[in-house]
């Protein structure tokens, strides 16, 4: 279930793959979420004790190196999409984009919210990171026509593969430890999981729906009258209205006031 | 009477103030909100001119916007009725931009700008850019000529203004009606060539000079056909809508007839390459066809013009206006005596028109005559204490001649400078309140400006400034009375012993969009021209607007120093201030080898 959404990207990624302009904008949006995530890593790792602290770090180093690899992806498959970035080679606005993202992590968590313990914050990883792994091999295997799939796609497998590998070990330690708590932590960051991709469904439904909405509108109620009304001579793409107006305007209140 | 005029949701949202009948100012919200080409309701901008004026909202006795937007949403309803079933994507997009914000405006306007929705007016975007020529000058009568891409319905207004003691007189004689528009002719090949609309057009004029108008028969061929029921008048045209599809998609606003026609298109945002290719060349040529195009359709509608009117004076408006290489070519036309121009001819001046066009007719219709345009604000510069930026070295000159000698000296020895002085100009073009100044000779001049203020593509040319009494020498072409060319809104020829001096100032065909410099207009930047012209015998100096690539020109002394860090000005004066970036960090020459990254700005 919770693979679903990945899958879907996946099967559906030659579609935005082939289209230089999507594509880049997808890479930027990964390089986003990879940003993102190492600082909420680091974030976290400072919490932790050695040495569990230095391999949280090295996960957090590696999303930093793959929002690089992403960046300059996206730089490589369309430069005009990603003009803004070419204008600022002294880099002061990226950093500066930087320092929001780090600013959004390390914004203070509401007073009385339950921090998520361990257990649940190395479920919540090996669960996105493993979703990020099915996702990249389906990418990869799909696409595999684009050299830049095949050939940069496995340098971040590899990381993927490593932080699925010790997200799990340290769940499954800090499992065995107070297995019935972190049963119920387990449902909760499920729970947690669900409700995003339930918002994300949403949203999808809301566009798609809207345009269902004027479609209907369009082909339902708009073409049928434009038709009979123009087999009557009533208007024309070229020529909209009969008559245009000509002669003096009366600039007077009602001339004002009418928009 | 104090009115306000605003225009906003397409694109250059401004607004204007009118007090008692005079134009006392007018901005661009874009200086404010640092965002180039920002459509949204102009809160800050109003807010800025009112707060200068003294004003508060409630002081307000109107807000006009610069047109109808209900007859517009009727207009685009129509539109999607007369292309059913092959427009539902404008359909869509219409809908939604409509219904989200468009149609609520007078609320939204009442609510932004706090005042009473009783006092929200509502004129039509024709008239307005017709006012924001005709009331801004010393004229009884005149035609008017309005070419947009399109207003409520209208994208050609030919009419005539008259005004007396009881007020404001307009006439609309003939019209052309969406889709047959020249402005969206334009905006379609200037996407067509793969540039932005809206930001582009500029471009492809300054392109059309590097092409053979060879298409200029199978493009006039597209504007002429079909003219069975054509408007009243010769002067109406119509384009073959089979090669267009502006009132069915918002993304293509050309069929697949244009490119069998004109040749594959340019890909969207693909950076032009000046190379001589094959392709390259082609795209030049359908620049310079769509020009020649523009300029014959307009000189027949001029015509026409004064046929129905017999007045010697017309008062020309409208999108289609900024293309001053055509304006130059109406103006020499002699069809009529007088062309006058507003110096924001886009949407954003339907602010000034449409405010003094109400303040006209509520008995207020005698505005006097706009000198140089200069409505912005002013620098927020201290007396005590120079500007707050410690990239630079500054120094505080004594009095007005030894500041233009240092700028001079400065200027003289090749440095690249900001310049910041008096009130912000109205319009798109800098006059030399916020412009960026340097050496006009120089055969590297144009590609290391290019690169480091603008970063902008090489076949584009910056303009001169000349000082006025010796303009003839140095130019020719000059429209009646030079009154365009005092405001950037023409473009002459540079006579061919001076092309290797103005060379950075030079396009390849020669011309040049040249300001016009009399004393009156910008004292201290005319004095300046004077001091740079004793030491160098130069009487023209490089003039550009001063913003970096994609953001809007500088407006405060703040915005002035955070561009000129961005751009790695070697100096900026804000008199009586000037600041000079030491050597080591400036921008180094063209010729000069130094490693790609540090060449950048
Ligand atoms: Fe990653
Ligand atoms: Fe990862
Ligand atoms: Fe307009």
């Amino acid at each position: 279930m919770i693979y679903l959404r990945e899958t879907v990207a996946g099967l559906i990624s030659p579609w935005v793959v082939l289209s230089p302009t999507r594509f880049a904008r997808q890479l930027q949006q990964f390089a986003a979420t990879e940003l993102y995530t190492h600082y909420d890593i680091a974030e976290v790792a400072e919490r932790q004790p050695s040495p569990l602290r230095e391999e949280m770090h090295r996960h957090a180093n590696d999303e930093l190196r793959h929002h690089g690899i992403f960046l300059d992806w996206a730089r490589k498959v369309a430069p005009y999409v990603t003009a803004g970035a070419a204008d600022d080679p002294s880099g002061s606005r990226s950093r500066l984009e930087r320092e929001e993202v780090r600013a959004l992590v390390a914004q203070p968590a509401a007073p009385h919210r339950r921090l998520p313990t361990l257990f649940e914050y190395m479920t919540y990883i090996f669960l996105s990171e493993s979703r990020a792994v099915l996702q990249f091999k389906l990418y990869q295997w799909i696409n595999r026509y684009d050299r830049r799939c095949r050939e940069w796609i496995p340098r971040l497998l590899a990381d993927e593969t490593r932080h699925v590998g010790y997200s799990a070990r340290v769940a499954r330690e800090e499992f065995r430890r107070a297995p019935w708590t972190c049963t119920k932590g387990f449902f909760r960051v499920l729970g947690y999981i669900l409700r995003q991709d339930l918002l994300d469904l949403l949203r999808l439904v809301q566009i798609l729906g809207s345009g269902l909405v004027t479609g209907l509108l369009y082909y339902g109620v708009v073409t049928p009258y434009g038709l009979v009304k123009r087999a009557f001579g009533g208007v024309r793409r070229g020529r909209l209205r009969r008559a245009a107006p000509t002669g003096p305007v009366a600039l007077d209140d009602a001339f004002w006031s009418r928009s | 009477m104090n009115v306000c005029g605003v225009s906003a949701q397409y694109h250059d949202a401004a607004t204007a103030l009118v007090v008692d009948g005079q134009l006392v100012s007018a901005a661009q919200e874009e200086r404010f909100s640092r965002r180039k080409g920002d459509p949204s309701i102009p809160v800050r901008a109003v807010r800025r001119l009112l707060d200068d004026a003294g004003l508060a909202p409630g002081d307000l006795d109107a807000v006009v916007f610069y047109e109808k937007p209900f007859q517009k949403f009727f207009r685009i309803v129509a539109s999607s009725v007369a292309n059913a079933p092959f427009g539902l994507t404008a359909f869509r997009a219409a809908l939604h931009a409509w219904f989200e914000s468009r149609l609520w405006i007078r609320t939204d306007l009442a609510r932004a700008l706090e005042v009473p929705r009783e006092r929200i007016a509502f004129s039509d975007h024709h008239l307005s850019h017709a006012a924001a020529v005709f009331l801004t000058h010393d004229v009884g009568s005149a035609a008017t000529l309005v070419v947009d891409g399109v207003g409520e319905w209208a994208t050609t207004t030919l009419g005539r203004m008259r005004r007396d003691d009881d007020g404001l007189r307009y006439e609309v004689l003939e019209t052309v009606d969406f889709p047959h528009s020249l402005g969206l002719l334009y905006s379609a090949i200037t996407a067509y060539l793969g540039f932005e609309v809206n930001e582009g057009e500029y471009k492809v004029m300054g392109l059309a000079a590097h092409g053979e108008p060879r298409f200029a028969e199978e493009i006039g061929a597209l504007v002429e056909a079909a003219a069975d029921d054509a408007p009243r008048g010769t002067g109406g045209f119509r384009l073959d809508l089979r090669a267009f599809a502006h009132d069915r998609s918002v993304q293509k606003g050309w069929s697949r007839r244009l490119e069998t026609i004109l040749g594959p298109p340019n890909p969207p945002h693909r950076p032009f390459a000046a190379d001589g290719s094959e392709d390259a060349r082609r795209y030049a040529d359908v620049a310079a066809s769509l020009q020649r195009v523009l300029e014959e359709r307009l000189l027949r509608l001029a015509r026409r013009a004064r046929e129905l009117t017999g007045e010697s004076t017309l008062c020309y408006g409208g999108g289609v206006a900024l293309n001053a290489v055509a304006n130059g070519v109406l103006a020499r036309s002699g069809v009529f005596e007088r062309l006058l121009v507003h110096p924001a001819s886009g949407d954003a001046g339907g602010a000034v028109g449409a405010a003094l066009a109400w303040a006209a007719t509520h008995g207020e219709p005698r505005a006097a005559p706009l000198g140089a345009p200069l409505l912005g604000t002013t620098p927020d510069v201290r007396d005590d204490a120079p500007p707050d930026a410690d990239d630079l070295a500054w120094e505080r000159a004594d009095d007005q001649d030894a500041l233009c000698e240092r700028v001079a000296e400065l200027l003289a020895d090749d440095r690249v400078l900001g310049w910041v002085h008096g009130r912000a100009e109205w319009g798109p073009r800098a006059l030399g309140a916020r412009s960026i100044l340097a050496r006009p000779d120089g055969p590297d001049q144009q590609a290391r400006l290019n690169r480091m203020v603008k970063e902008r593509e090489d076949f584009r040319p910056f303009a001169p400034v000349v000082l006025a009494h010796r303009a003839d020498e140095l130019f020719e072409g000059f429209g009646p009375g030079r009154a365009l060319e005092r405001r950037m809104l023409s473009v002459v020829t540079v006579r061919p012993a001076w092309r290797e001096r103005l060379a950075a100032a030079t396009h390849v065909d020669g011309s040049a969009r040249v300001q016009v410099l009399h004393e009156e207009d910008a004292p201290l930047l005319h004095r300046l021209l004077l001091a740079f012209e004793r030491r160098t015998s130069l009487p023209a100096l490089l003039n550009t607007s001063f913003n970096h690539a994609g953001e809007p020109i500088v407006d405060s002394v703040t915005d002035a120093v955070a561009s000129a860090r961005r751009c790695r000005l070697d100096a900026l004066a804000i008199p009586p201030y000037v600041g000079l970036r030491s050597r080591a960090d400036a921008v180094p020459r063209a010729g000069d080898t130094t490693p790609t990254d540090a060449t950048r700005c």
